[in-house]
């Protein structure tokens, strides 16, 4: 097992598993109040925004329906173990980011609790296994 | 609520006893009384809530089953356990239908049981009371909220009536402008912003639209500028600068009832919502609240304003479809100048105009000569090409008011408004030179073109028909092409067709002496060789080379152009064997105008065929 603060790899089905679910309910949410159609332009942002730090997260693909990570999983098993953690992690840290030039702190007052919630999951975790 | 505890009512001591000594064992508080109307006293008055009454079937004072009926009518969530040392069936019955929970026996067997069933009874009790208090708060807050609800209902019928009258007023504007003074009319008592901003792509131009509900001082409205472009740039990932955009500013003060028309000193843009106009797959623009007020929009009018932006994308995508279409009925696809149709009513409209304020109207037919060899020889895409770069060079060269149109094929149509017969002239004749000097570019060459017209007028006071516009600028034309082309002829009621040049008006070379100096030869051909000759002449032509001749050349001979075109690489020389045509020859004067074929080319040579366009000269023939 691991210790707390310790470096550790999570396997990367878990990080795309907790992220996918993570996106999946900033969806949901956010879609409520803004619309799937509107959701859909500021994600493809938030994407190619990130993809400019990790261009694997072109593999991200977006409809007005919701974000997949499908094929990003497959891409990822390639690439160094932390880096789809950290390339997740920006593209939620940019959604949050046109979120917040959009409207302000309104609608991701109701987002941030979640996030923090998957972050804690994803660090508890060694190995995959919840500690 | 008070601690839940138990109460005793019985006559018979040594039962009381061991049932209080049992539940205060186990943590309860016990009240016991021997007494109906002590027990009734002590439900009153202790600050012990009794939850499980444990009682005899006799009471000193009365019958446990009459007592039982009138604690059941006291607290229906009490529960009771009747307990008996002599059970009866009949006694049990009559019990349960009292209303007690247990019917239970003396001597006790298993405490443990009895434990339980208290438990159980007083679990229940708890459950039951707390169900009770969450009704009563619920109950309380759909009272209280009454009020709150009817806010919210009233919110949300002004959101929905809003929402319709948008969608409503919107079904019939198709104009920008239009559609945003709508949205504007209608969200001014929804939100409480103090600018509206809508960025929107009108005719290849971005426009921004302010409409402003306050006097803003202009920092602010700096602010709601720069905060747009910058998210719009954001959305659609690509610098939307300020240069890029036209600013219409729209005040809405006096449309804004109760708006305040003070100008606010704190100027600064603390908050806004801003939505992505997206419609048919595309980001057409966006739109903006902007307030001077902290805090001035809730997630509700997050949700509103994002179903208004729908709307309102939805309804310009449509305009611009409409637009779209209705520029498509009126326009060539092909050359975006008008189409015939649609030039024909406008033909009508300025007739009438003309002959009505008695001003002067001059229509020219425009012919590209020899279009349909670019086709034969260089292919249509390079036919459609040229036909492009001569619609430009037509719009460009003429002025606002005039009309041009795609008349049909390589056919264009010029109407010159209050334009006299020998202004038009003027105006054609330069546009036939620019055309002629400029080089046409094609996917793999450059071409040299020459345009015919026929001009015809209608001037002052005339009383000629519309059809006969038409018609004595088409006779032009055609004279024009009969002439050998590249030229301008006019039509004059009086005179019928006269060639411009002719009429002194700026006199030109119509073929420009070229800066090549070609070696060539040329060799005449027997007349029973000809048909040879032309026979294997079918691959490119180019007709309407011209010559300056020193020397008169028989009519109806032949003759076989070889030519050695001077290109800068030797690699790119071509030999072209030109049959000179002289059957169709115009002799004017010391001008002959020809029509050429090349008989033979490598396989680079189509682009060289410019260059002989571009002609020879007799006087290099003869070298």
């Amino acid at each position: 097992m691991t210790k707390r603060g310790e470096k550790h790899d999570i396997p990367i089905e878990y990080v795309i598993e907790v992220y996918s679910g993570l996106l999946d309910e900033i969806w949901r949410r956010v879609a409520y109040f803004i619309g799937g159609i509107t959701l859909q332009v500021l994600m493809s942002t938030a994407i190619r925004r990130t993809s400019l730090a990790f261009p694997f997260m072109t593999h991200v693909t977006v409809t007005v329906n919701g974000v997949s990570l499908e094929k990003l999983r497959d891409v990822c098993r390639e690439l160094p173990k932390r880096e789809p953690m950290r390339a997740l992690q920006n593209l939620v840290t940019e959604l949050f980011s046109l979120l917040v030039s959009m409207s302000g702190d309104i609608i991701i007052r109701e987002l941030t609790p979640m996030v923090k919630t998957a972050e804690e999951k994803l660090e508890h975790t060694d190995g995959g296994n919840a500690i | 609520m008070n601690f839940p505890g138990i109460l005793i009512i019985g006559n018979d001591p040594p039962i009381d006893t061991f049932l209080v000594e049992l539940f205060k064992k186990e943590g309860y508080e016990v009240l016991n009384v021997t007494e109906g109307q002590a027990a009734l006293k002590v439900l009153d008055e202790s600050t012990v809530t009794v939850a499980v009454a444990l009682i005899s079937e006799k009471l000193y004072d009365m019958d446990g089953i009459v007592f039982v009926r009138k604690l059941t009518s006291r607290s229906s969530d009490m529960r009771i356990i009747m307990v008996n040392s002599n059970p009866r069936i009949e006694s049990a019955r009559e019990a349960l239908l009292a209303g007690v929970y247990d019917y239970i026996t003396w001597p006790i067997t298993d405490t443990a049981a009895l434990i339980s069933l208290v438990q159980r009874a007083m679990n229940e009790f708890i459950l039951m009371q707390r169900n009770r208090k969450l009704l009563q708060q619920v109950q309380s807050e759909v009272t209280k909220g009454d009020v709150s609800s009817q806010i919210v209902m009233d919110r949300r019928t002004k959101e929905l009536l809003v929402l319709r009258t948008i969608s409503t007023e919107l079904s019939t504007i198709m104009e920008v402008p239009r559609i945003l003074r709508v949205i504007s009319n209608n969200i001014s008592g929804l939100f409480k912003y103090t600018i509206m901003s809508v960025l929107d792509e009108v005719d290849n131009k971005w426009h921004m639209f302010l409409f402003s509900r306050e006097s803003s001082v202009q920092n602010f409205i700096d602010a709601c500028i720069e905060n747009l472009l910058t998210l719009h740039s954001m959305f659609v990932g690509r610098p939307c600068t300020r240069r890029d955009i036209q600013i219409c500013q729209i005040d809405d003060i006096a449309s804004s009832p109760g708006a305040g028309t003070f100008l606010r000193t704190d100027s600064g843009l603390h908050s806004h919502v801003t939505f992505p106009l997206v419609a048919g797959g595309e980001t057409l623009g966006s739109v903006s609240l902007c307030s001077q007020m902290k805090k001035a929009f809730t997630v509700m009018d997050v949700q509103v304003f994002s179903l208004i932006s729908y709307q309102l994308a939805s309804t310009l995508y449509n305009a611009k479809l409409f637009q779209h279409a209705q520029r498509m009925s009126v326009t060539d696809h092909l050359t975006n100048l008008y189409n015939r149709r649609h030039f024909d009513e406008i033909l009508d409209h300025e007739y009438f105009r003309a002959h009505r304020y008695r001003h002067s109207l001059s229509l020219s037919l425009i012919d590209i000569d020899n279009f349909k060899q670019i086709n034969d020889t260089l292919g249509h895409p390079s036919g459609d090409l040229v036909l492009q770069q001569i619609a430009n060079l037509l719009r460009k060269s003429t002025r606002e008011v005039d009309i041009v149109a795609r008349y049909g094929g390589e056919e264009f149509a010029l109407l010159l408004p209050d334009t006299s017969l020998e202004q038009a002239a003027i105006l054609i004749e330069r546009l036939r030179l620019t055309i002629q000097s400029h080089s046409f570019v094609t996917a793999r060459h450059k071409i040299l073109l020459t345009v015919s017209a026929g001009v015809a007028a209608l001037e002052e006071g005339d009383t000629g028909t519309k059809e006969e516009l038409i018609q004595h600028a088409d006779e032009s034309l055609l004279i024009a092409k009969k002439y050998g082309r590249n030229r301008v002829c006019l039509y004059y009621p009086q005179k019928g067709v006269i060639e411009a040049e002719k009429r002194g008006l700026k006199e030109q070379r119509r073929f420009p002496r070229l800066p090549l100096h070609l070696p060539v030869r040329y060799i005449q051909i027997p007349e029973d060789k000809v048909d040879a000759m032309v026979s294997i002449s079918h691959d490119i032509s180019v007709e309407g080379i011209s010559f300056e001749a020193r020397e008169e050349l028989p009519q109806g001979s032949f003759v076989i152009l070889d030519l050695t075109l001077p290109f800068k690489d030797k690699e790119e020389q071509v030999r072209m064997l030109g049959n000179v045509v002289w059957s169709n020859a115009q002799k004017q004067g010391e001008k002959v105008i020809v029509g050429a074929r090349i008989l033979s080319l490598s396989s680079e040579s189509r682009c060289r065929i410019e260059k002989l366009v571009e002609g020879g000269c007799v006087d290099d023939l003869k070298k």
